[in-house]
Formats: structure tokens, C-alpha cells, sequence
């Protein structure tokens, strides 16, 4: 082996090409031939396309005019979202109690941002949904203290797709969780009627649950029963989503360690209250992240009911372009529905990521201590 | 507990496990079985009181409808069978199609989000952040709406490339006129195929034999676009084009996709990639880098470190949820009801409404599908089976 | 890190690594400063410090896993540059054994050991697998050669990982602190 010597003297720095922002330039855009060529290839369409869109949407675009001259406009008519924002959101719902619907969205929202931290989960929590449940309801149906009645088969919009997203995932989990529990169990009977359940709603799209709903439910009924289009649509959801959820679930019940369950049961507790105490606890944090995924599917599916006629946020912009002062305006409508869509469906998903990294520094620090 | 009786002298019955056992599940599979026969009793009620027929009769009925676009001859006169069967086709066309350009879009921007250009990886990003999070319906109607409020009628049609018109009724595009020489062509490729699989095993042999390595992907790809384009010079290289032209209000000669069958296709395509790009960032990302490093301090060549030891292993993580995704893709093509493009639920939809048979159509609907999705997780299993990594 | 001044050999002829005046920054950070280092057949050499030091850094940039920005390193009479051609000639003369072992976890042990002597050497699969056969035998543990990386323990996994390396006949051989992970 030779003689290994160290300079000293002034500090050597490395070339400039590989630090500040030369260095990330070089590292990030044009490390290699095709890649700088992709580049400005990128570059060059994103230069051609993106002013021409500023220009259509922001520039030569109308924001509060009539159809007829939207039609005269060169850029965007954002009119049409403007001119028929009340109808887009809320439907049907009676004009002047129209405040009803936005006072329980408004609830529903500061519910759920309050709820988001689990450390708040708590009995008294659940109270207060309750109370907020009924009020939502109250606000929503009328009838009570001075409040005029609206028949469910008006309300529509962003209110009942907020609804059907909202009570489909509340109801489904208690069902989802009892298939998953059906699923694991030991009984053959009980187990392979779950299997059946599940793998069939899995198998077929939605929609066929919302026609079956739609045409078939009525037959299903004794005669002279009749239950609203709303709630029928309601019902399929709930049973679609049910199957999905068992599905999570019961990949929570078999990442749990199968210690926990000789442990609980060598503490003499019966299969209820190992459940209700120690496994489901468990099994349904570590399920989070994968059930908000469901319950971000679940909200785009609402938009199925269009389908069946049902008046949701959807299918009111679709009923606005329909208007012969509004047709030609359907990338405008439909570009602030999206909006709506994404903005929900994004928050939703970041919070999924948030969770799934605190259960991860959880994991850690369980592993540590 | 059953082995309580020796020790505790007295164990009620419903104390003992087995009993219990049974006891919930007769309970059980009564309250099923009882909500079964409540349910189909009303169903007969209701249909013997409105004179809806029950059972499948109908299926040899005319139907007396038209549809817009089939693989098969079809018309009104023909039975329900016929246009139920139209429809299968129509969705598995649509499927079909939509399975192949949908994994290699979702694969393109998967491998792109894991670019080392931040340019490529951050436009990847947002395209699957936007198209996940839209609604796949909401998607059908813009694209839909864009086919009829963007493109121009017939007269102004958009031609975008020779041969290619863009209009609010489809995109008109040229074919090879017919001609004895393509079916040669089908023919020479199929044999083709047969040859290249013989050359790979031979090729696989002699390496395993000398150790000498041969191009077969390159040999492989001469001879596949090689034997059909001698087939073609043989059967007399014939060039003529069925270009589509305008006469009237619209294109005659050609070949036609219908504006619904284009925003479906289009729709679900777009959704489905952006689920698929995760899947596959996710399989790749899956692979500890000291894979990779530990195949190339062996001085493997970067393609065979691919071939060998990350694609081998990526598969594995990707296969299973990629399958799922396209079956949701196939489920998903139901939504053609929506924007009028005659899939099987379309026109089993109109089946109900002429025969009021609803129970029927509905358990049609859920047979098809169930179907293919049975058929799914079976190739799905075995396929686990045959990959499945030997762990302790 | 900074190379410390080691002991002079009294070895002679030409050096099989060179290492002259090399740096290597990652970002702003200076991990490799000034290395000169030479390295002659048949030598062994430990290379210690603390963890963050660049040991491991070091090593990877003698067969390439790390680009050094400046200075020269010559491996085997063979300068490493952006040329790929001859990164790929340096590689199939230097083995190196992984802290993980990075074994394949979807190859059997056999097939572990036989990748490298068939697609780079090209060597018939009989032979390769002969090959395997010997270098498992020196390890001695030739009764796992059909078993998965993941049904054995870790002490065997060391082993193959060497034998892998084994295979390829290197003339240098690089250990990034393998025992570590057992």
C-alpha cells in the first residue's frame, strides 16, 4: 500500500456545475442528452399551451353576463357558473329556504375539520355528531319549530351528494365490519354466506346495484309500500360500500399480530369483548388510511345516481346545459364541478397521508420503547 | 367449553361451544333463507298483480329496437338473445381496447413520476393527482361535451394527419382497401409468431449449451414485421386506401368511431392510467435500490439488470392490484349508459324498460359481470401461485 | 472523510486500485477529501473510521455505485470515467460483498450464483452451475443450493453472498461491512 496524504490549505469546492442552482438544474433537467432534450421539449409545449389557456380562461373571459353574450365572448364564459350558481349547488331545494342546505353543509364541514385529530375522538364526540346529525336533518326536512317541511325527493345538488357520500360510509362501516368479522369467522355457514356477499357486490359495477334499486327494489316491496327514490339510492350505496369496507377490514384483522388474540383469550374474554376491546381498537386505526380511500371512491360515486335520475351535483349542471341559453358552455360548467370534486377529494387524501405517516412514527416508537 | 362437562358436572347446553356453533348459524341461515322467501313471494305478488311475465321467454322475442353500433349484423327485427349479445360485445370491445392503452399510459407516467428529470416527474404527479381525483362520469360527459361543442360539423372538419377528419360525428379515418393480400398478411403473422417462439427456445438452449448469447429480441422483432411485409410483397403489394370523403352531410368510405365510443374510451383510459401510474411507481419503488446495485457490481449490462432482477421482481408487486384496476376498468364501461354508447347494460336497460322484466335484467347484469370477474381472480390465483416468492 | 497516512508497503509493481487526489461532495457536503490511495495484488486492506465517515462511499466509488467529482481513480489499469464500456470491464473485475448481502429474492441460491458467470461471462449453465457448486462447497453449505435467499439465515445468506461474488473470479474483492447485518 503507498502513502495516502492530506491537503491542506484553502477548501476546495466542488465544481460549480454541482451545487446551488446550477447544480440542480443539472441534476434535475439536464442529466444526460435525452433528458435535456425532453426538457426543453416540455418547455417549449408548456410555453406554447399555458398562455393560450391564461388567455381563454382569465383574459378573454366573461364572468357575470347573459348567455347571449357569452355566446359573443372569444374567452371563457364563466357566466354560466355565475349566473346559475344557486341552481348548481342546491338543486330543487325550495329558492328562498335555500339557506337550510348551506347551514348543514356548513355543519357537516366544521364537524368533520374538528374530528379530524383522533386524540379528539371521544364519547363526548360522538354526542355531538349526534346533535349535529339531528340538526342537519331538521335543517335539511323542516317540519319542526317553525322550519317548512321539503320533501326529500327536492333536495339535490352539492347537498345531496354530500348526504349520499356522507351516510353511505357511516352506515356501511358497521355493516362492513360485521362481513369482515362474518369473514374470519370459524361457523362455515356464516362464513361462506359473507364470502358470497362480498365477492358477488365486488364483482358487479354500482351501477347495476343503483338499476336494481331503481327497478327492481319496488317489487321487492309489499304492496302499498313504497320507499323514496332517495333513499333507495341511498340503500344501494350503503350495501355496495359495505363490501369494499369488509374487504379493508379484513386486511386489518389479518395484519394483526395473532398474539393479541391468544392474549386476550387466555384473559378469559369471550370472542365479543376481544373484539370490541382489543382487536377491532387496533385493527381499524391501522385500516384508516386504506377506509378514507374507500370513502374518496365512495364520494365519486354518487355521481352514478345521474344515472337513475337523481338530481346531484352532477346532473343539476348537466340540467343547466341543457338550457338553450347555457348549451356550448360545458367545459366551463364541468371544469367547476371538477374543481369542487378534486378540492374534496384532495383534502381527503392528504389526510389519509397525514395519518398514515403518524400511525408509521407510532409504529416506530412502539418498536423502540 | 365441551371439555367443561367433566369438570363442572352440570354445563347448561348453550353453554357448550359445538351447540352454540350451530345454533347461530341455523339462526342465521333461517333469517336468510326466511328473507329470501319474503322477498322473491312480494316480487311474484307484485308481478302477478301488474301481468309482468317471469323467466327468461324473452330472450327469443323481437326487440324491436335499433342499436347504434355493432360487431355483429343486428338489427330491429332481431331477438333480445341477439341484441343482449351485441352488447356483451360491445363492452368487452370497449374493454378490451381500453385494458391495452390504459396499462401503457399508466405505465409511461408511472415510469415518469420516477424520473430523474423534475420536469417529467412533476408533470406526471399532477396528471395523476387531477384525473384520480374526478369522478370517471364527470370525466365520460367532458370529453363527451367536448366531441359536440369543439369539433366542427362534417363541412369543417379537423384534419389533424392525411386520411384522419375530426368531426362532432366521430373521427373518420382511412383503411387499406380490401384486398386478398392482409388476410395473407394475418396469416404470414400468426406463423411468425409460432417461429419466434421456436427461435427463443432454441436460443435458450444454445446459451444454456456455449453460453453464446443471441439477439432474439431484435431477430424477434425482424421477423414478426418481416415474414407479413413479404406476404404483402408476394400477394401484390396492393396500396390502394379506403380514404373517407365527404358527401352530403357526412364522410362516406372509411372507417368510423363514433363520438361515444371515443369519449369512453377516452374517459376511462385517462382515469384508469392514473391509478395504474401508482401501481407501477409503487412496484418500482418496491425494489430496494441494492438490488440494482448488487446486479451491477456483478457487471451485468443495465438490460439484463431489467430483465433479470428488477422486472422479474416488480411484476410481482404490480400484477395483482394492475388486474384489479382493469377490472374496474371493465365495470367502470358500464358507464357508457350515461353518455348513450350501447354496452351491455345499455341495452339490457332497454330490455327492462320494453319488458318490464327488471328482475331478470338485473340478474343478467350482475351474471355478465360476475362472470368476468370470476374469470379474473381465477387467472389472478394462478397466477400468485406460479410467482409466489418462497419466504420462511 | 480524510484520508489518514497509512503504513508504506514495501509491495512493488503497478498498483491494481489507484486512487489519486479523488473528492466527492454530495451537495455542499465534502464526504471524500483529497484521497490518494494505492493498492497492490495480493494486499488486504481494512479501511476504518466512524459511521458517516465515507468507508462506504469510498468503496462504492471503486467499482462505480458513486461518481467521485474530482481527482483520478484507475482500477485494474482502467480509468473510471463516464464511459460506460469500461465501467461495465472494471465491474466483472471487482467483486464486492453488500452490508445487506442484496441477495435475489426471487432466484434460487443456484441461480444466485450462476447469473453472473452466464450473462456476463458468458459461461455454458452446466459449467456455471459446476462452478456455483464448488464455490458453495467452499462456503460449505453446496445442501441449500435449491432453497429461496428468504428460507435461510442470515449467516448462510453472508456466505452465499461472498460465494456469489466468488463466481465471477475477481481480481479485487470489496466487503462493506457484511458482518454487520447478522
Amino acid at each position: 500500500m503507498s502513502t495516502t496524504t492530506r491537503s491542506h490549505g484553502e477548501e476546495i469546492r466542488p465544481p460549480v456545475t454541482d451545487v446551488g442552482i446550477l447544480g440542480w438544474l443539472k441534476h434535475h433537467l439536464f442529466n444526460g442528452f435525452f433528458n435535456s432534450i425532453a426538457t426543453i421539449l416540455i418547455l417549449g409545449l408548456l410555453l406554447k399551451f399555458v398562455p393560450q389557456f391564461i388567455q381563454w380562461a382569465f383574459i378573454d373571459s366573461v364572468w357575470f353576463t347573459s348567455g347571449e353574450e357569452c355566446h359573443a365572448a372569444s374567452g371563457a364564459c364563466w357566466s354560466v357558473v355565475t349566473q346559475n350558481i344557486r341552481f348548481n349547488i342546491f338543486g330543487y331545494y325550495p329558492y328562498e329556504h335555500q339557506w337550510r342546505p348551506l347551514a348543514a353543509m356548513i355543519i357537516l364541514v366544521c364537524m368533520l375539520i374538528y374530528s379530524r385529530d383522533w386524540n379528539r375522538w371521544s364519547k363526548k364526540l360522538g354526542y355531538l355528531w349526534l346533535a349535529a346529525l339531528f340538526v342537519m336533518g331538521l335543517l335539511m326536512k323542516g317540519g319542526l319549530f317553525g322550519l317548512v317541511s321539503v320533501e326529500s325527493t327536492k333536495w339535490s345538488g352539492l347537498p345531496l351528494t354530500l348526504l349520499l357520500s356522507f351516510f353511505g360510509i357511516l352506515a356501511s362501516y358497521p355493516l362492513g365490519v360485521v362481513l369482515a368479522l362474518g369473514r374470519q369467522s370459524k361457523l362455515p355457514i356464516i362464513k361462506s354466506l359473507c364470502v358470497v356477499y362480498i365477492e358477488m357486490i365486488r364483482g358487479v359495477p354500482l351501477i347495476t346495484m343503483l338499476f336494481m334499486s331503481s327497478v327492481m327494489f319496488p317489487l321487492f316491496l309489499p304492496e302499498g309500500v313504497t320507499v323514496d327514490k332517495v333513499l333507495r339510492a341511498q340503500a344501494a350505496i350503503i350495501l355496495f360500500t359495505a363490501a369494499y369496507i369488509a374487504e379493508v377490514v379484513r386486511g386489518g384483522l389479518q395484519a394483526m399480530d395473532k398474539g393479541q388474540y391468544e392474549a386476550a383469550e387466555s384473559l378469559g374474554l369471550n370472542y365479543y369483548q376481544m373484539m370490541r376491546l382489543i382487536i377491532l381498537p387496533q385493527a381499524l386505526k391501522i385500516v384508516i388510511p386504506p377506509t378514507v380511500g374507500i370513502l374518496i371512491s365512495a364520494f365519486k360515486d354518487t355521481s352514478l345516481v345521474v344515472i337513475i335520475a337523481l338530481y346531484d351535483i352532477l346532473n343539476t349542471t348537466k340540467s343547466i346545459l341543457s338550457e338553450p341559453e347555457w348549451t356550448g358552455f360545458s367545459t366551463e360548467a364541468y371544469i367547476f364541478i371538477a374543481v369542487i370534486y378534486y378540492f374534496c377529494c384532495f383534502s381527503m387524501s392528504q389526510y389519509s397521508r397525514r395519518i398514515e405517516k403518524e400511525l408509521e412514527y407510532k409504529q416506530r416508537d412502539n418498536k423502540i420503547s | 367449553m365441551a371439555s367443561g362437562n367433566r369438570n363442572s358436572g352440570k354445563t347448561y347446553f348453550w353453554n357448550d361451544q359445538k351447540t352454540r356453533a350451530i345454533l347461530y348459524q341455523v339462526f342465521t341461515a333461517a333469517f336468510v333463507a326466511f328473507l329470501g322467501y319474503y322477498l322473491i313471494s312480494n316480487v311474484q305478488e307484485n308481478m302477478a298483480k301488474q301481468s309482468i311475465a317471469s323467466g327468461f321467454g324473452f330472450i327469443d322475442k323481437e326487440a324491436a329496437f335499433e342499436i347504434g353500433e355493432s360487431l355483429i349484423d343486428y338489427s330491429a327485427a332481431d331477438s333480445y338473445g341477439r341484441a343482449l349479445l351485441v352488447g356483451v360485445l360491445n363492452t368487452l370491445k370497449v374493454s378490451l381496447v381500453g385494458m391495452i392503452l390504459t396499462t401503457m399510459l399508466g405505465t409511461i407516467v408511472g415510469v415518469c413520476t420516477l424520473s430523474s428529470n423534475w420536469l417529467i416527474a412533476r408533470l406526471g404527479r399532477i396528471y395523476v393527482e387531477i384525473f384520480q381525483n374526478i369522478p370517471v362520469l364527470l370525466q365520460l360527459f367532458f370529453f363527451y361535451a367536448l366531441f359536440y361543442e369543439m369539433f366542427p360539423g362534417p363541412r369543417q372538419a379537423l384534419n389533424p394527419l392525411t386520411g384522419v377528419y375530426i368531426t362532432n360525428r366521430g373521427v373518420d379515418f382511412a383503411v387499406p382497401a380490401s384486398h386478398p393480400a392482409w388476410g395473407h398478411m394475418g396469416i404470414t403473422f400468426l406463423a411468425a409468431c409460432v417461429f419466434v417462439y421456436f427461435i427463443n427456445r432454441w436460443a435458450t438452449k444454445r446459451q444454456e449449451n456455449t453460453g453464446q448469447q443471441f439477439p432474439t429480441f431484435w431477430v424477434g422483432v425482424a421477423v414478426l414485421a418481416g415474414l407479413p411485409a413479404l406476404a404483402w410483397l408476394f400477394s401484390g403489394a396492393p396500396v390502394q386506401m379506403d380514404i373517407p370523403e365527404l358527401k352530403g352531410f357526412n364522410f362516406q368510405g372509411g372507417r368510423n368511431i363514433s363520438p361515444e365510443f371515443t369519449a369512453l374510451l377516452v374517459g376511462l383510459v385517462l382515469y384508469t392510467a392514473s391509478f395504474i401510474a401508482q401501481i407501477v411507481r409503487a412496484g418500482i419503488q418496491s425494489i430496494s435500490h441494492g438490488q440494482t446495485e448488487a446486479a451491477m457490481s456483478i457487471g451485468l449490462k443495465p438490460r439484463f439488470v431489467l430483465k433479470i432482477v428488477i422486472f422479474p421482481q416488480a411484476l410481482r408487486v404490480i400484477v395483482p392490484p394492475l388486474t384489479s384496476q382493469l377490472l374496474n376498468l371493465t365495470k367502470n364501461s358500464s358507464l357508457a349508459v350515461a353518455i348513450g354508447y350501447p354496452d351491455f347494460v345499455q341495452v339490457a336497460g332497454t330490455t327492462i324498460n320494453q319488458t318490464g322484466q327488471a328482475v331478470e335484467g338485473v340478474a343478467l347484469m350482475m351474471l355478465v359481470y360476475l362472470t368476468f370477474s370470476l374469470t379474473t381472480s381465477a387467472f389472478m390465483n394462478w397466477y400468485n401461485k406460479k410467482i409466489a416468492i418462497i419466504e420462511r | 472523510m480524510n484520508s489518514e497516512p497509512a503504513r508504506n508497503n514495501s509491495a512493488t509493481g503497478q498498483p491494481i486500485i489507484e486512487i489519486i487526489k479523488m473528492h466527492k461532495w454530495f451537495d455542499d457536503f465534502h464526504v471524500l477529501k483529497d484521497i490518494n490511495l494505492a493498492v497492490h495484488p495480493q494486499e488486504r486492506i481494512v479501511v476504518c473510521g466512524p459511521s458517516g465517515s465515507g468507508k462506504s462511499t469510498m468503496i462504492r466509488c471503486i467499482n462505480r455505485l458513486e461518481e467521485h467529482q474530482r481527482g483520478q481513480i484507475i482500477v485494474n489499469g482502467i480509468e473510471l470515467t463516464t464511459d460506460l464500456k469500461n465501467i461495465e470491464k472494471v465491474r466483472t473485475e471487482v467483486g464486492m460483498v453488500f452490508q445487506h448481502f442484496n441477495l435475489f429474492p426471487h432466484l434460487t441460491i443456484l441461480e444466485n450464483l450462476t447469473v453472473g458467470p452466464i450473462w456476463v461471462r458468458k459461461t455454458p449453465k452446466k459449467e456455471a452451475e459446476e462452478l456455483a457448486m464448488h464455490y458453495l462447497e467452499i462456503v460449505k453449505i453446496p445442501e441449500q443450493a435449491l432453497k429461496y435467499p428468504g428460507q435461510i439465515s442470515g449467516g448462510q445468506q453472508q456466505r452465499v453472498a461472498i460465494a456469489r461474488s466468488l463466481c465471477m473470479k475477481p481480481k479485487i474483492m470489496l466487503f462493506d461491512e457484511p458482518t454487520s447485518a447478522l
